[in-house]
């Protein structure tokens, strides 16, 4: 899963400088820079989250006993730390999610190749246009795999009973978690300052053009669109805040009930099923399923996969690919081959 | 304008979009049960339904975690930042933002300048903010670990691989728009900018597809209300699983999210219109709410004559959407309106 999302983040990644280098062909500093600091922020928000949800996963297994998504399940009530300190942050960030560095990268990207149109003639703003359409599935599709990851270890009801008996991280292993989850926290909050901190590398790629920051958060030269997450985050926080008072004054005292959930009309598990019937919870692969199909259906992921990338990988490592994960690697290919493209146009129209 | 009025516009176009929220899901209702011949509940019934829920404590699953109460508050929380992000449209004439239009002059990238003005037009933020509401809602569905709960969170995860593209397709059409505007105007332009309305013409394919995203994003009330009457593959879809899920103010503030989205949709519609309702400071606002409620009744009215789509299908319109998206953004690109 980790690996995966690494790829999917440094094909954005890839895409995001080989944006930058065409802008800056077309003598669009501002723009350049914007996607630069997006492939900056994205770099650096996804490898803090793909080493969060490594030292989760590795947590997993040796606490839970596996980490295969089908042997656990409901973890968020007996790894509260884990789960909701750790592996929510990092999730949310690789999903593209508002007030995470992955989104401040995603931002930053999106707004450089929405700004695309201003590099006149045809063949550039349509190649911006496609680009945002695969950074715009790109994200989707990882947002679909981080809720399906999180969904199938963390919430629902535990699947074996070695994941009920799982305990939480303390100690040591619970700080080393907790480190790589503080400095993704403070970068999604002001990327304007990482941005800042990071402008030697920014001139590298985009030359004297200006950091595209406001305060602690980013911003557009022209066109009036600006990401400010201190700002979000406060106002989330005030409205969550307010709504939260008015329950409070409104319902009566006491918290919410517990009450069996309805089981879609399934017969009551019997006695030797002590976290009911396994079948009547949705399983790692159903939970991916809608997503399959929507990428062109089971059957097509199989053909998928009995094909080039697991021809490749075989080559490569001599392990077979599992077949899940043909989707994004398909998608990273394609978001590498842009990225080229893009890195190509850029040659050509600078020279 | 000055950036403080700038600022209490928005402030109150989004307090206004928050109150009409339960409205416009009442009007909703009250159409689509005239026009299937029957009396229909008055489209105030919810506020009231609002008001009782939020009075009832929720019962949750044994294994609940306490994502289940943070959920619903960041997804209303979200949509609501959204309605403040989106350009007053229920209130033009008095001097707002556009989506279409030049940007605010008070936007530079000085760092000592004033306050900036409201940002309008950051359809990429918007976006996001209403993909942040729909992956707590999903987390919410997968909460109690039920098959259709999990059903209904995967199949919503699922949607924007396609409905995103199409969103940010259409925020490059509106981008390459107000660049135009803005080059050929100036920041003093009317809100209309210079460019022509055949200029725009292209934007009403965007339009579309934006009615695509929002007809399978906010579906309307299943037949005879959740729960009654569904049938089997609806089970697995987001409302019905909230109903059957969700209870005491956590359904209702489900229920308010769902209306919230909707009158999110239908204002983002009305800011993509090619031109822009008459009327000064006075007139304004009563054709920007007089043009809404009518969006609003013609929404409930198409979709109560349409068959819902099957689950299934729903791909088909995402697809659908992004080709509409990208042909406009071709047809604006190609048509050299921003060079």
């Amino acid at each position: 899963m980790a690996r995966f999302a690494g790829a999917a983040v440094a094909g954005l990644c890839a895409m995001a400088l080989g944006a930058a280098l065409v802008f800056r062909g077309a003598d669009l500093g501002a723009l350049a820079a914007l996607a630069v600091g997006g492939g900056l922020l994205l770099a650096a928000g996804g490898g803090l989250a793909v080493a969060a949800l490594a030292l989760v996963a590795a947590l997993l297994a040796r606490s839970a006993g596996s980490a295969r998504l089908d042997r656990l399940g409901g973890l968020a009530r007996f790894m509260p730390i884990a789960a909701m300190a750790a592996a929510l942050p990092a999730v949310m960030t690789l999903a593209m999610l508002p007030l995470f560095p992955g989104f401040a990268g995603s931002w930053a990207l999106m707004q450089a190749l929405v700004s695309g149109w201003r590099l006149g003639g045809a063949a550039l703003p349509l190649f911006c246009a496609g680009g945002l359409v695969l950074a715009g599935a790109a994200s989707a599709v990882l947002a679909a795999a981080m809720l399906r990851f999180f969904a199938a270890a963390f919430l629902g009801r535990p699947r074996t009973p070695r994941a009920a008996g799982a305990r939480d991280a303390a100690g040591l292993s619970c700080w080393a978690l907790l480190l790589p989850v503080a400095p993704l926290v403070l970068l999604g909050l002001a990327p304007g300052l990482a941005l800042a901190w990071g402008r030697a590398a920014l001139a590298v790629v985009a030359g004297r053009a200006p950091v595209p920051t406001r305060g602690a958060g980013l911003a557009l030269a022209e066109g009036g669109a600006a990401y400010a997450p201190l700002l979000l985050a406060a106002l989330l926080a005030l409205f969550g805040l307010a709504v939260a008072a008015l329950v409070l004054r409104l319902a009566p005292p006491g918290g919410a009930g517990r009450g069996p959930a309805w089981e879609g009309g399934f017969l009551a598990p019997p006695p030797h099923l002590p976290f009911g019937e396994p079948l009547t919870q949705p399983s790692a692969a159903g939970l991916a399923e809608p997503l399959l199909g929507l990428l062109g259906g089971p059957a097509a992921a199989r053909r998928a996969s009995s094909s080039l990338v697991r021809r490749l990988r075989a080559t490569v490592t001599g392990a077979p690919l599992p077949s899940r994960t043909t989707a994004g690697a398909a998608l990273g290919g394609a978001l590498f081959l842009l990225a080229a493209a893009l890195a190509a146009l850029a040659v050509a129209g600078g020279g | 304008m000055a950036p403080w009025s700038g600022l209490l516009l928005q402030i109150l176009h989004a307090a206004l979009l928050l109150a009409a929220a339960p409205l416009v899901a009442g009007l909703t209702h009250w159409v689509r049960a005239r026009l299937e011949g029957r009396r229909g509940a008055s489209p105030l019934q919810p506020y009231r339904d609002l008001a009782r829920g939020l009075r009832r404590l929720p019962v949750l699953a044994p294994g609940a975690s306490p994502l289940a109460a943070a959920a619903p508050l960041v997804a209303v929380g979200a949509l609501a930042l959204a309605a403040g992000l989106l350009p007053p449209v229920l209130l033009p004439g008095l001097g707002g933002p556009t989506l279409l239009g030049p940007a605010p002059a008070a936007l530079s990238l000085d760092p000592v300048a004033p306050a900036p003005a409201p940002v309008s037009g950051d359809l990429v933020l918007i976006a996001a903010l209403l993909g942040l509401s729909r992956f707590a809602l999903a987390l919410a569905l997968a909460d109690a670990g039920t098959a259709a709960g999990g059903l209904g969170a995967s199949r919503l995860a699922a949607q924007p691989a396609l409905f995103e593209p199409a969103l940010l397709l259409v925020a490059l059409c509106a981008a390459a728009l107000a660049g135009a505007a803005a080059a050929s105007g100036g920041a003093d332009a009317g809100p209309d900018g210079a460019v022509a309305l055949g200029a725009r013409a292209p934007l009403l394919l965007a339009l579309a597809a934006v009615l695509l995203v929002a007809a399978s994003e906010t579906p309307g009330p299943p037949v005879g209300g959740v729960g009654g009457g569904a049938m089997l593959h609806d089970l697995g879809t987001a409302p019905e699983a909230a109903g059957m899920d969700f209870s005491g103010w956590h359904l209702a503030l489900w229920d308010y999210a769902r209306a919230l989205r909707r009158t999110l949709f239908l204002a983002l519609l009305l800011a993509l219109l090619p031109w822009s309702p008459p009327g000064g400071a006075v007139l304004g606002p009563l054709f920007g709410m007089a043009g809404f409620g009518l969006a609003c009744v013609a929404a409930a009215a198409v979709e109560g004559g349409l068959v819902a789509p099957h689950p299934e299908r729903v791909p088909a319109l995402g697809v659908g959407a992004v080709a509409l998206a990208a042909v406009a953004a071709a047809l604006l690109l190609l048509g050299g309106v921003a060079a």
